[in-house]
């Protein structure tokens, strides 16, 4: 044994240790608040059930009121607080600073007796009541939609089937073509008994969705993620560990599943692709996704290992739109919102087509 | 915050593994003339460190995590109340140091030696430090597998080996059934893992035409309901462990040859004179290895078809859990999952009907209203017209 390795390795070892005990002093002196995201002010202006509507007060900027309200719509699987992580990456705090009259839907979190809650009572109930809300009190006939991840395809079907509401549709990282396999959900969604998984919970539990979304990249979100921090002398910096700590929070507070929309999400979606076929039928009517005429802006990310751009892609060749525009840019599907590309790029372009279709 | 003499303990305890390292430098000796050749700490000084590492984790874990009476103290609040992300980030650090000092177990053996020649040197080389490497697979499985389920996991382990080791007979009766079993058995007892595939389906098909019919098989008696569903439980139960025990071979083989390829790559590594200097840079390659090749494993129709039936078979067996609990406690005065569904059931019906409702009554408030305005521009152009 290599004497000078043997020493190496025990110091490598008790740095390591070190490092740890350094993260665990720097987090025992992070007070509660510096973890919080979701900071923006609003206010619940609207609830059916646990779903909640909010509206954000406006902030400070030198951009001009921008009339028509955008309505954001976050997916089921994961909490909307995403979207204002933190103040220094908030893309809601972008749309505000560009004039956007913001509102967002929380869908909160779904407990045994949703259960029965359809794809049909997300949209065309809750959706379309937070639609008529906001058209209500702003005295708008038409607001913007903008949707993320599954949040999006509940969005572009709401639009298929109340056109007559959308002045315009943004899309973020939303599947639409379910066909593909090249990203495991997909791959595994087509095998996936949604309903004995239905039948055995009710309402499927976060960490069961949780044990999915860590398998896909299996090592770096387990072991490398904390190995990789112990590693780090920023472990030190509080603002670096309460960022980290943030996201971990995040990852992990997912909400349950309502059995009935699931269900539904997993056979007509994932397996049967009926969205892309025409077949999707919600509350007794067909979704046509041709009925689709507003302007359209499609965002999606070229490293997405959720939702691969063969996924969201063909949603620019489904539409009937005119006005259609598609982009995507080279960050992941969580660096779409966390990223500082984010910040610097996407939100103020989003921002600015919401801008220039609200004229 | 004052860390209570926290940080003096652990600098104190960073001096002393220094120290000891020190004096194990300075006093190596080979095994003395007739000792039993089993090396001691004075020999492998950091195996025994590790081993020293490795118990770290696992007494923090034990007395620590699992203690209610840390949960009391002031100091330890955030590392410990469970409603704070800190303690559940914490306790994923810690997991994660375990699965370094495994690994690190397991390069060490590598360290100062000949790279290995032949893929036959590199099997046997895994074979003899299997301890290690099932300990290593199991830091990175335990991630995923939620508390509870975790005795599951490790019972369908056992029963792998038990199948390994029981031999002629466990898998006799089996045998009889079909020379496909025979030819898969003798794969395994030459070495050849990949004949656990074709084993588990076959065994799955014995098994569904001997005992799975035992399960299925109609009562009798007036506990015939109930003894049904505590058979069917059975059923579920095996179907069950042996879908898992599918997965877990498969998880436990695609690991195999990944430690394969990362000694391969280590040997290549030390031929041109770039061999990893410290752990971490071995922990790199060694995570970089098994990443991609389990997300190209993950993304395989054979996979997806395992992990999604183990799925859906621990969901069955949770079902009739769930039924045969019902039955059990049918007799206590208070409602179950099954009456709650119900009542749910009643109370989401009610809610749309009174949406429904609502939006008629607003539909018909809508047209009243234009009626009115009608009406009242009737009389309006009326009185005009007078």
């Amino acid at each position: 044994m290599n004497a000078a390795f043997l020493e190496k390795s025990v110091q490598e070892s008790i740095d390591f240790q070190s490092n740890v005990l350094k993260g665990i002093k720097t987090m025992l002196d992070l007070p509660r608040e510096e973890i919080k995201s979701d900071l923006l002010e609003k206010d619940e202006v609207f609830s059916i059930g646990k779903m909640r509507l909010y509206h954000y007060k406006p902030v400070k900027t030198s951009a001009k009121p921008v009339k028509v309200p955008v309505m954001v719509t976050y997916a089921l699987v994961n909490r909307q607080y995403m979207m204002d992580i933190q103040p220094d990456r908030s893309v809601i705090k972008s749309f505000l600073e560009s004039g956007l009259d913001v509102y967002i839907i929380d869908w909160g979190y779904p407990t045994a007796e949703d259960r029965y809650m359809t794809m049909d009572d997300h949209i065309n109930w809750y959706m379309d009541e937070c639609v008529n809300f906001i058209s209500k009190s702003t005295g708008h006939k038409k607001i913007n939609l903008l949707g993320v991840c599954q949040g999006g395809t509940f969005s572009t079907i709401y639009t298929a089937l109340h056109q007559d509401k959308v002045n315009a549709l943004v899309t973020m990282v939303t599947p639409v073509d379910f066909s593909p396999s090249d990203a495991l959900l997909f791959a595994w969604s087509k095998n996936m008994d949604a309903d004995a998984m239905v039948d055995a919970y009710g309402v499927i539990p976060g960490e069961v969705m949780n044990v999915s979304y860590l398998m896909l990249k299996p090592f770096s979100l387990t072991l490398g993620k904390y190995i990789d921090l112990a590693s780090d002398k920023k472990i030190e910096d509080p603002e670096y560990l309460s960022n980290f700590l943030r996201m971990e929070k995040w990852i992990f507070d997912s909400p349950g599943q309502a059995g009935a929309t699931i269900r539904q999400f997993i056979n007509d979606l994932y397996k049967d692709n009926k969205l892309m076929k025409g077949e999707l039928e919600l509350g007794g009517k067909k979704v046509n996704l041709k009925n689709i005429t507003c302007p359209l802006f499609a965002i999606c990310a070229e490293y997405d290992h959720l939702v691969p751009l063969s996924s969201s892609k063909p949603l620019m060749d489904a539409v009937g739109s005119s006005d259609k525009s598609f982009t995507s840019f080279p960050v992941g599907h969580i660096g779409m919102y966390v990223s500082s590309r984010s910040q610097k790029e996407i939100a103020p372009q989003i921002g600015r087509w919401l801008v220039e279709k609200s004229k | 915050m004052s860390d209570y003499g926290m940080g003096d303990l652990f600098k104190k305890s960073f001096e002393i593994q220094q120290n000891m390292t020190k004096a194990w430098l300075n006093a190596v000796n080979p095994p003395a003339a007739g000792s039993s050749g089993e090396k001691t700490a004075a020999d492998d000084p950091l195996a025994a460190m590790n081993k020293m590492y490795q118990g770290i984790y696992e007494t923090w874990q034990k007395q620590f995590l699992d203690n209610p009476w840390m949960k009391l103290t002031p100091w330890s609040y955030n590392l410990f109340n469970s409603e704070n992300p800190v303690q559940d980030m914490f306790n994923k650090m810690m997991n994660s140091g375990k699965g370094l000092a495994d690994l690190s177990a397991i390069w060490q053996q590598l360290v100062g030696k000949d790279p290995f020649t032949t893929r036959d040197e590199i099997l046997k080389f895994i074979e003899d430090n299997k301890a290690d490497f099932e300990r290593l697979s199991m830091d990175f499985i335990n991630p995923f597998i939620p508390e509870s389920m975790r005795p599951l996991i490790s019972n369908a382990m056992d029963l792998v080996k038990q199948y390994e080791s029981s031999g002629k007979g466990f898998v006799k009766p089996w045998l009889e059934l079909g020379p496909k079993n025979a030819e898969d058995f003798k794969k395994l007892a030459e070495g050849d893992t990949s004949a656990y595939g074709g084993l588990y389906k076959n065994l799955n098909q014995a098994y569904q035409e001997s005992f799975g019919k035992l399960f299925s098989a109609a009562g009798l008696g007036l506990t015939r309901e109930q003894n049904e569903t505590v058979m069917s439980q059975f059923d579920a139960f095996f179907k069950m462990i042996i879908s898992l025990t599918e997965l877990m071979s498969l998880v436990t083989e695609v690991s195999r040859e990944n430690m394969v390829t990362v000694i391969e790559t280590y040997g290549q590594l030390v031929a041109e004179g770039k061999q990893p200097q410290t752990l971490k840079e071995f922990y790199d390659i060694w995570v970089k290895i098994n990443e991609n090749s389990f997300v190209k494993v993950f993304g395989t129709p054979q996979f997806s078809r395992i992990f999604c039936d183990f799925a859906k078979k621990s969901c069955e067996f949770k079902i009739y859990v769930d039924k045969v609990l019902e039955q059990t406690l049918g007799w206590v005065p208070f409602p179950k999952n099954s009456d709650m569904a119900s009542l749910y059931k009643t109370v989401y019906d009610l809610r749309k009907s009174d949406y429904r409702s609502s939006k008629e009554l607003d539909e018909i408030r809508e047209e009243l209203a234009s009626l009115r305005t009608a009406v009242a521009q009737l009389n309006n152009s009326k009185k005009g017209d007078k």
